[in-house]
């Protein structure tokens, strides 16, 4: 059998965009990744289609040390802005968030409360940001993380910060099977 | 687990697929598809089955997915065949036929939707992507793709307009709209202007009537700086036509296209005035307050009939045209590879032809090492021969002018087409399948039987579907060439009766195969076979089907000619390889043997190139020889 | 507005908005804490569109002009120039500028770029990877030898697609990134500002153990997660490098993307985010003279490239990368174009003729790190109206169009004095050979050295050109 010579790629910027704005706020919102990382120009820089008919490709579609710091930095400043729902001081506001998104979110912003620490409401998180889009095993992987003792007395902010970041940075949601 | 819904394994499954109306709305079921599942899909259940519903999702939405909105429990209580049709029958299916058109034809450039009811510039482009997506979706013709003549859809306006020389950009809303108002009346005055200047006397008048035309307010800049979408310029520039008669003459191209007499320019102006009238008409109806298109469904038309421009919105247009700058040395075979690429799926890749003295001629390519795209290529850059820069019509002039700037006498710019006497044809232009069979061949002249090449020919079909494949289940996939020759060949059957149908019914199998449900696909695993196929023992999925359709007549184990037998993949010295034994009876060691191979098929001599005195098509050659040199360097 | 009256190139600059652009690519700072060390740097510019050679280091005397062969917008007679090889060649006053610069630059004429093809970009795949149908590009290969820290594989990205100064046929460059000077600032303030990359975070942690995990199959998901996880890991010591970017003021807006990029270059240089740049030199310049009316300009065109050369050669000397050495001790500059132009276009009047492409001859100028300066090598034909020209070259010249590189002796690295009736290309000096002599300079494995053809042998070496 021979050896994969290319692994999948990132889905992208445009597909990671729109996946963020269907899933975690209301039809018709104006969410744009864009914001979480300086510029929508430098979206190319995490995959996306160039064409011009003569010659199209994907361009940055394979992970490196640019594209992946570039993730990183906006994935990871768009959890601390949705985690400070929790308390004050996010550029989000709570109602442009969709309504199955918002339910999940308030349940967990309870943490370490035993009813945010319930699989219902980790299986609702888990759905309401990563869809079906990774196998059962990855979100049991996930539960068992954060329902260790560990974060037994964290705060619902912190929690949401690292539920968020932790599904946002999982090969599942960022790249293409 | 609590998701435990079990879809029966079929063997052959049905899917019904319900036809939309042109409105989006979905009427009984007033078409069905016939689609048998070409092997054993894998069972799925629960979660996994909700996963696959997920892809299916965001394919058929345009890489949207699910929505909280979707109530995932019924969608997972429905069989595969019934979720693909309820996603099918979504208007943002019409997005996802666009975004794959605009794959097909080289311009997916980014998300389909810049921002909210404005699409990528790329998609008006080639305007048969629109005008297929919108067919597709209403189940009529999604073939119309490869039209000539198209159908003109257009953007809203910006939501700014640009500020003209010392205005600032104003404010989204009623700021905006004024300074919008503003530019149209300015259109109008200058409109007036040209009329007026043009009764004064035209010839008299030209440099005057050329300022006010080119001027930042003159009326068309002026709607230019309103918002109005580019493809809808784009098109007007495109050809002669009320607009470019009066256009023309005052650009570069003025040197080509001179002005005419006084009359028959003052008429021309009065036209355009009335016309104009129109343009503003239909302009000020595509005002984002009111039109925000979500969806291909929801694009408004550019009333054709009424602006006078039937049968002037074409594929290639100047947009099109933008992207295939031909310079006064190309030849046009910059536009012939796009069509090779694009339409035929035919990358050019070198094969050495037969006979390089049969096509040799001065201007194209002369080397054999040329001649091995060279003998195709410039034939189909002949089909170009009239269209100049930006792919304006020089049909009615002497001279043509090119991308470059540079200008040159016409009649000796396409005397490189000319066909040899005794060719039976004035052009040596056309779609060269083969030298060594010439009947394979077909010869035309203009653009226009171009396309009528590529509205019939099978090869543009199949790549279609090659292309649906690389979309649906990524290009780095390796797909049976058997299982690929399959779904076009149904592809080709279904779309003589209904291409929309046959649209939808090649994605449905698609969606619905092996390879799209695997999590951690192997790339050169080939996870789906057609009917009555069975992989034991061939050789490796890429070429298997090819050396079977071409070779195996003669290399087999019943006909070994040369004791090579091209059926039979075994296990030689630690390598695999075919069975292939030398005239001593001893097994050729793999390299040698596919270095044979490989010569043999590159060979230019008709007598020893194989198939011998048998088509074989240049795509399927190139991808049997680029497999051969993979192989040799180590590869599968 | 008026697209009408744009050419070609202010087509492509409406479609960029204006912006220039430059190929970065990002070289995993393995070598940044060993600066101090053996740092080397390589900037490939490149005159983009097809420059004529007869203006600068290749030129004719005015009899060419005067038989009607070689249009000359100069109108000058050139300069003897004679190089610390005993070469010589002409120049135009347009290189005048560069005399300062003598010792440190060799010149290479009559190169042989790929000479069955004469359209732009199959030039520019084959001045990048050595084929004509794209491949591998050179850039990489240099990184990975001085950095001995392999590259992953991205193919290029575009900030801005309409410009595009490595065609996209050139895959395997690395870890590159096309900027315009803004899209540079942007992205080193975004990374610079944001949120670090600590690999104590625990939900760093917890990723990175699901990259891993995940990454176990055999599969293509597997081998992206495998990916996913090198990148991430190498990711903190890029964003480290970045770190320490400082940023220059924000110029005029009107300021030459290109002078715009020169101190963020030397940024990414010094700080060990890059390790090599191709910098676009040609796209506003409008190079691709077809037209009698743009040939006309020339010396204009020809002269703000010179300057911007020099510009660049200046900063690189100006700016230090420790006590004792400039940018320049450690950077090789190569200076080409993807091809030269015919020597006027056929049937029209001398003085009223544009030019066309040429790929049978070119110019490649080397300056810096590592480059036995002041040498002229090779040479091309047609030098005067009455040279009787070799089989070869009418074979491949129709119409007498065209100057063409002459056989070339690599043993001696002079000219060959004799005259092939048949092309072949091993007689020739080609570009490939320069990367092949670049190659070895900087420790490339010579499986990776490019060869002349299909089935052709590897092209030759050209020692004389290094420092020993």
């Amino acid at each position: 059998m021979a050896t994969e010579s290319a692994g999948s790629q990132f889905h992208g910027y445009d597909v990671i965009n729109r996946n963020l704005r269907a899933r975690l706020f209301k039809t018709g919102s104006e969410f744009s990744f864009g914001k979480y990382i300086g510029s929508e120009q430098l979206g190319v820089i995490l995959g996306q289609y160039v064409g011009d008919g003569n010659e199209m490709n994907f361009v940055n579609g394979n992970p490196n040390a640019t594209n992946m710091a570039l993730w990183h930095v906006g994935l990871m400043a768009l959890a601390k802005d949705l985690a400070r729902l929790c308390s004050s001081g996010s550029t989000i506001q709570a109602e442009a968030l969709n309504p199955k998104f918002a339910a999940a979110f308030a349940a967990v912003c309870d943490w370490p409360a035993a009813s945010a620490r319930s699989d219902s409401s980790l299986l609702a998180f888990w759905v309401s940001v990563m869809s079906y889009d990774a196998p059962e095993s990855e979100y049991t992987a996930w539960k068992d993380y954060f329902q260790a003792q560990e974060f037994s007395n964290a705060g619902g902010e912190k929690i949401i910060e690292g539920l968020l970041a932790t599904i946002f940075l999982n090969p599942y949601f960022l790249l293409r099977a | 687990m609590q998701f435990r819904f079990i879809v029966p394994v079929l063997l052959m499954v049905t899917v019904f697929i319900q036809v939309a109306c042109q409105d989006g709305s979905v009427p009984g079921r007033s078409g069905t598809i016939e689609l048998p599942s070409v092997s054993p899909t894998e069972e799925l259940s629960g979660w996994a089955y909700k996963a696959w519903i997920g892809k299916v999702a965001r394919l058929l939405r345009n890489g949207q997915g699910l929505t909280p909105a979707d109530d995932l429990e019924a969608l997972s209580r429905l069989k595969r065949e019934e979720v693909i049709a309820h996603f099918m029958k979504e208007p943002v299916f019409s997005n996802t036929v666009l975004d794959f058109n605009l794959y097909f034809l080289g311009l997916k450039n980014g998300a389909l939707q810049t921002e909210k009811g404005m699409f990528e510039g790329q998609a008006f482009v080639m305007p048969g992507a629109i005008t297929s997506a919108r067919e597709a979706y209403s189940g009529k013709d999604y073939l119309k793709l490869l039209d000539w003549e198209q159908r003109l859809f257009v953007n809203p306006l910006r939501k700014v307009p640009f500020p003209m020389e010392g205005q600032a950009t104003p404010s989204p809303g009623a700021e905006a709209e004024a300074m919008r108002e503003q530019h149209i009346q300015k259109g109008i005055a200058s409109m007036n202007k040209l009329v007026a200047l043009a009764e004064g006397g035209y010839n008299k008048n030209h440099g005057e009537i050329c300022r006010v035309m080119l001027a930042s307010d003159g009326p068309f800049n002026a709607l230019s700086f309103a918002g109005v979408p580019g493809n809808l310029f784009l098109v007007l520039r495109g050809m002669p036509n009320w607009f470019g008669d009066v256009y023309l003459p005052c650009t570069s191209l003025g040197a080509v296209y001179k002005p005419v007499s006084d009359e028959l320019a003052i008429a021309r102006i009065r036209t355009m005035r009335a016309h104009f009238d129109k343009l503003v008409e239909f302009v000020r109806s595509l005002n984002p307050a009111q039109y925000l298109p979500a969806t291909v469904m929801e694009l408004k038309e550019a009333p054709l009939k009424e602006l006078n421009m039937e049968g002037q919105v074409l594929q290639f247009n100047r947009g099109s045209f933008a992207l295939l700058l031909n310079s006064s040395t190309n030849f046009n075979r910059k536009r012939a590879a796009f069509v090779f690429k694009r339409f035929f799926c035919d990358d050019l890749t070198p094969v050495a032809i037969e006979s390089p003295a049969l096509h040799a001629r001065g201007a194209h390519a002369s080397e054999p090492s040329c001649q091995a795209c060279h003998y195709k290529l410039d034939p189909m850059a002949g089909f170009f021969k009239d269209l100049g820069y930006g792919g304006y019509p020089f049909h009615a002039q002497k001279q043509i002018m090119f991308d470059d700037m540079a200008v040159t006498d016409k009649d000796a710019y396409q005397s490189s087409w000319k066909a040899p006497e005794g060719a039976g044809r004035k052009w040596n232009i056309g779609y060269v399948r083969s030298l060594q069979f010439p009947s394979q061949n077909e010869y035309g002249e203009t653009v226009e039987d171009l396309f009528g090449i590529i509205k019939r020919a099978p090869e543009v079909r199949r790549c279609i579907v090659k292309r649906l494949t690389q979309y649906v289940l990524g290009e780095a996939q390796f797909v049976d060439a058997g299982y690929l020759q399959y779904l076009a060949a149904e592809f080709e059957k279904e779309s003589k009766a209904d291409s929309s149908h046959a649209f939808r019914s090649a994605l449905a199998r698609l969606l619905t195969s092996n390879s799209f449900q695997q999590t951690d696909p192997q790339s050169s695993v080939c996870y789906d076979y057609a009917p009555g196929e069975n992989p034991a023992g061939r050789p490796p999925c890429r070429v298997a089907k090819i050396l079977e359709n071409h070779c195996a007549q003669c290399h087999s184990s019943a006909s070994s000619q040369g004791g090579l037998d091209l059926t039979a993949w075994i296990a030689n010295a630690g390598q695999m390889g075919f069975k292939h034994f030398d005239s001593a009876g001893a097994q050729v060691p793999v390299k040698e043997s596919f270095k044979r191979i490989a010569e043999r098929l590159e060979h230019s001599n008709p007598k020893k190139r194989m198939p011998l005195g048998k088509f074989m098509p240049d795509i399927e050659r190139a991808q049997l020889l680029l497999w051969a040199n993979e192989y040799l360097q180590g590869g599968e | 507005m008026n697209d009408l009256n744009m050419n070609r190139r202010e087509f492509l600059q409406f479609s960029a908005l204006g912006l220039g652009s430059m190929t970065l690519p990002i070289g995993l700072p393995a070598f940044a804490s060993t600066l101090a060390g053996a740092p080397k740097f390589f900037i490939h510019v490149h005159l983009n569109g097809g420059a004529d050679q007869t203006y600068f280091f290749d030129a004719r005397p005015l009899e060419m002009t005067k038989a009607g062969l070689l249009q000359n917008y100069l109108g000058v007679e050139p300069e003897p120039w004679s190089g610390s090889n005993g070469q010589k060649t002409w120049v135009t006053s347009i290189v005048a500028p560069l005399a300062e610069f003598r010792n440190e630059m060799s010149v290479l004429n009559g190169v042989v770029m790929a000479h069955s093809f004469d359209g732009h970009v199959e030039n520019m795949k084959y001045m990048y990877s050595g084929n004509p149908f794209g491949g591998a590009g050179y850039l990489p290969f240099l990184n990975q030898a001085a950095s001995n820290n392999p590259l992953d594989t991205v193919v290029q990205s575009y900030v801005n697609p309409a410009i595009m100064p490595v065609p996209s046929g050139v895959s395997n460059l690395g870890a590159t990134l096309t900027l315009s000077a803004a899209g540079a600032r942007s992205l080193v303030g975004e990374i610079k500002n944001g949120t670090a990359i600590d690999t104590a975070n625990p939900w760093v942690q917890y990723a990175q153990s699901r990259m891993k995990a995940l990454g176990s199959g055999q599969g293509r998901f597997s081998l992206g997660s495998r990916n996913m996880l090198n990148a991430y890991r190498q990711a903190p010591r890029l964003a480290n490098a970045i770190q320490k970017i400082e940023l220059p003021a924000q110029t005029a807006e009107n300021t030459p993307q290109t002078d715009q990029f020169l101190p963020i270059l030397s940024e990414a240089f010094r700080r060990g985010v890059a390790q090599s740049a191709v910098l676009s030199y040609g796209d506003e310049l409008g190079l691709d003279v077809h037209a009698a009316s743009d040939a006309k300009l020339q010396k204009d065109k020809y002269t703000k490239a010179v300057g911007r050369v020099v510009k660049l050669l200046k900063h690189l000397k100006a700016t230090p990368i420790d006590s004792s050495r400039s940018l320049f001790d450690v950077t090789t500059v190569l200076v080409s174009s993807e091809f030269s132009r015919t020597m006027r276009q056929d049937s029209l009047p001398i003085d009223q003729t544009g030019t066309d492409h040429n790929a049978l001859t070119n110019s490649v100028w080397l300056f810096g790190y590592g480059i036995k300066g002041g040498q002229i090598i090779g040479a091309s034909d047609y030098q005067s109206p009455n040279e009787t020209l070799t089989g070869a070259h009418k074979q491949m010249d129709l119409k007498g169009l065209k100057i063409m590189g002459r056989p070339f002796d690599f043993k001696t690295m002079r000219p060959r004095t004799d005259s092939p009736e048949s092309f072949k290309i091993t007689d020739y000096l080609t570009f490939s050979s320069i990367v092949n002599t670049i190659y070895s300079m900087y420790g490339v494995p010579e499986s990776n050295y490019r060869t002349l053809g299909r089935d052709l042998p590897v092209a030759p070496l050209l020692p004389g050109l290094l420092k020993t």
